[in-house]
């Protein structure tokens, strides 16, 4: 039962990759400054290590992994803690899903709607999220002035989507920092303008030439006291997977 | 106690290739170990008999040398202290848990009385030797070729019990493997498995492959005294995970009736994480009729047996409350036989490596003279610490 824990944590950081990489057309300046922080990381590979921390009222509880993605279509990784999960490890390929149980030596393959499932407790499913939305294309924009968070100087642009669009949303508030098109702060508003999660992000570093937030936290906004924190340990970008790694084969075979 | 001695020296052993791993030499970077220590306790009740309460402490000690050319070491022990009320009651009930359907000699039973059992398995015991196309292994492992999600005619070495959840990793089989990779997402697998007599032993070749985003495996060898040919799929019908496995087995002589084990699956996980599973077993030899005797649930199945009944289905759910809190339900019905159970369980994460399970079994089943009834329950609660 707690692979499923592990697993909703692999498919949130398949979107938190995906999510900023999507389809448009540039046009508007300010539609510009969108799709260049939706296609920031588009198409990249990395390699990184990552901590999320799950914070409730009453407890937190870490959860460490090793991460290989090619694009959009690969991703492998590997849990290094809790020890209680250490080893197992998670591929999707394309549209399929498998995690490997060293325990018993086996891989399982996961249903597809897996990727259909809510994320971060909202009503928005990783499916929307990696698919339908793209913020430049299927939404108008109103630059609504200029703000600083953790000392970056952002743009605040307001996101209000096309009558036609298949969006979920009512409202999105981006803050795009105006140097290297980070998203530093992101808030979600539902059909009746209710905010529904926000994300902040803080800590720029240069890592292996790309200039990115290490630190990224989630909250909901019905549960105050409770929020997702995901750290980069380390990360490089633009590192020569062989393409190997994205097999089942080598899912069983990881030393990391 | 010579056992618990020589159980705190090799623990000991271990630790101090972990913790002290602040200048890890070669060796060190090498060797890996891990495990965890459980305690559980079972009340079992049925009808009017009284309860009975038994205790389990069981360590697992996990090691493993893998060096950087290929070569792999693999020791794992199974250690558990039993006692309570089966241990009072049950004449050699050391024996009965400390049997193992292998040749090689790693079974000890330390102590055996009527007051407390103290057993020694070690259930993963190998070498294995892999190259980029290749892998060797010989020694006690787990060979584990089912796919579907439960209920495995495709799993020839190593079938398990669906009621035995304490045992996570599953017995191994004393076997000698090799596989070959042609691609990366194929490979071709032969494996042996001694039982001490040709009669029992068993053989099999196995196929795997990816294409149209399916897994699909086809497997041919000996059974025991039959032919087995299979084949096993998991894919998916637009959202739906869609599995199975079917094997044949036919007798040498040709005139035996042949046997049919199949299983098929469909899951599927809903928006709020809620994942449910649906599955059906056919066992060609199984029975299609009521029985005077008590369905023989905890016995360990074969490939070619996994159920007594000829029809049978099964439901699961789980669902995660909070990220320390999870349940799930499995219920297991068997047609003509007419038996049912129900397995809820609730996982909670204590801390960050303990967790705490509890867990219900409850059994009923409808008899030639007499009716539809209850015929036995467990209820378990286990610790669990991860190290």
């Amino acid at each position: 039962m707690q692979k499923r824990y592990i697993l909703e944590k692999f498919i949130f950081i398949l979107c938190i990759t995906i999510s900023f990489s999507t389809n448009a057309q540039t046009s508007v300046n300010l539609k510009d400054i969108i799709y260049k922080a939706e296609n920031k990381l588009r198409g990249k590979s990395s390699v990184a290590e990552m901590k999320i921390t799950t914070i409730r009222p009453k407890y937190t509880r870490e959860m460490e992994m090793k991460s290989w993605t090619q694009g959009e279509d690969l991703s492998l990784m590997y849990i290094t803690k809790p020890v209680r999960d250490k080893g197992t490890t998670y591929l999707k390929r394309y549209k399929e899903i498998w995690y490997y149980l060293p325990s018993i030596e086996r891989n399982i393959k996961m249903p597809p709607s897996m990727m259909n499932q809510s994320w971060m407790g909202t009503d928005l499913s990783n499916d929307d999220l990696v698919k339908k939305t793209s913020l430049s294309k299927d939404f108008e924009h109103t630059l609504l002035g200029e703000e600083t968070i953790d000392g970056h100087t952002c743009y605040h642009i307001k996101l209000i989507p096309h009558e036609n669009a298949d969006v979920i949303w009512g409202k999105i508030e981006l803050w795009i920092e105006n140097n290297h098109y980070n998203v530093m702060k992101q808030q979600s508003f539902d059909e009746d303008m209710e905010l529904v999660n926000t994300m902040t992000a803080s800590n720029i570093q240069e890592m292996s030439g790309e200039t990115i937030p290490l630190k990224m936290e989630f909250f909901p906004a019905d549960k105050p006291q409770q929020k997702t924190l995901m750290e980069y340990i380390s990360i490089e970008f633009n590192v020569k997977i062989p393409t190997h790694y994205f097999t089942t084969q080598y899912m069983t075979k990881i030393k990391a | 106690m010579n056992y618990v001695k020589t159980y705190i020296f090799i623990l000991s052993l271990a630790l101090s290739c972990t913790l002290t791993a602040q200048e890890k030499t070669i060796f060190q970077e090498n060797f890996s170990f891990r495990g965890y220590l459980k305690y559980m306790q079972t009340l079992a009740f049925a009808g009017n008999t009284d309860l009975a309460v038994d205790n389990l402490f069981h360590n697992r000690l996990n090691f493993a040398y893998e060096n950087q050319k290929g070569h792999k070491f693999v020791a794992e022990f199974r250690n558990r202290i039993f006692y309570g009320t089966s241990v009072n009651s049950i004449p050699n009930y050391g024996n009965l848990i400390n049997e193992y359907n292998g040749v090689l000699p790693f079974e000890f039973l330390f102590v055996s009385n009527s007051n407390v059992v103290m057993s020694t398995i070690i259930d993963r015991a190998y070498y294995q030797y892999t190259s980029e196309k290749t892998q060797f292994r010989v020694g006690r492992q787990r060979i584990n070729w089912g796919i579907n999600t439960t209920w495995n005619p495709n799993d020839l070495f190593n079938s398990y019990n669906i009621y035995d959840f304490d045992y996570e990793e599953r017995e191994g089989a004393d076997a000698v493997r090799f596989s070959y990779f042609p691609t990366y997402m194929s490979s071709f697998d032969i494996a042996y498995k001694f039982t001490g007599d040709w009669k029992t032993d068993i053989f099999s070749a196995m196929y795997k492959f990816n294409n149209w985003n399916y897994d699909f495996q086809f497997l041919a060898g000996k059974f025991q005294e039959k032919i087995s040919l299979g084949t096993g799929w998991a894919g998916s019908i637009k959202s739906i995970g869609f599995k199975g496995e079917l094997t044949f087995f036919q007798p040498y002589d040709f005139v035996s009736k042949m046997n049919t084990s199949f299983s098929t699956s469909l899951d599927y996980s809903l928006r709020n994480g809620t994942y449910l599973m649906a599955s059906y077993l056919y066992n060609s030899s199984g029975t299609n009729m009521l029985s005077d005797i008590t369905n023989p649930i905890f016995e360990v199945p074969n490939a070619e047996s996994l159920m007594p009944a000829s029809h049978n289905i099964m439901g699961t759910t789980s669902y995660m409350f909070s990220p320390i809190f999870s349940g799930s339900l499995m219920t297991v019905y068997s047609f003509g036989i007419n038996s049912l159970s129900l397995a809820p369980a609730a996982t909670f994460s204590v801390m960050n490596n303990l967790d705490l399970d509890i867990i219900g079994q409850f059994f009923w089943q409808e008899f030639t003279d007499s009716p539809f009834q209850n015929i036995g329950n467990g209820v378990y609660w286990r610790f669990k610490w991860s190290f």
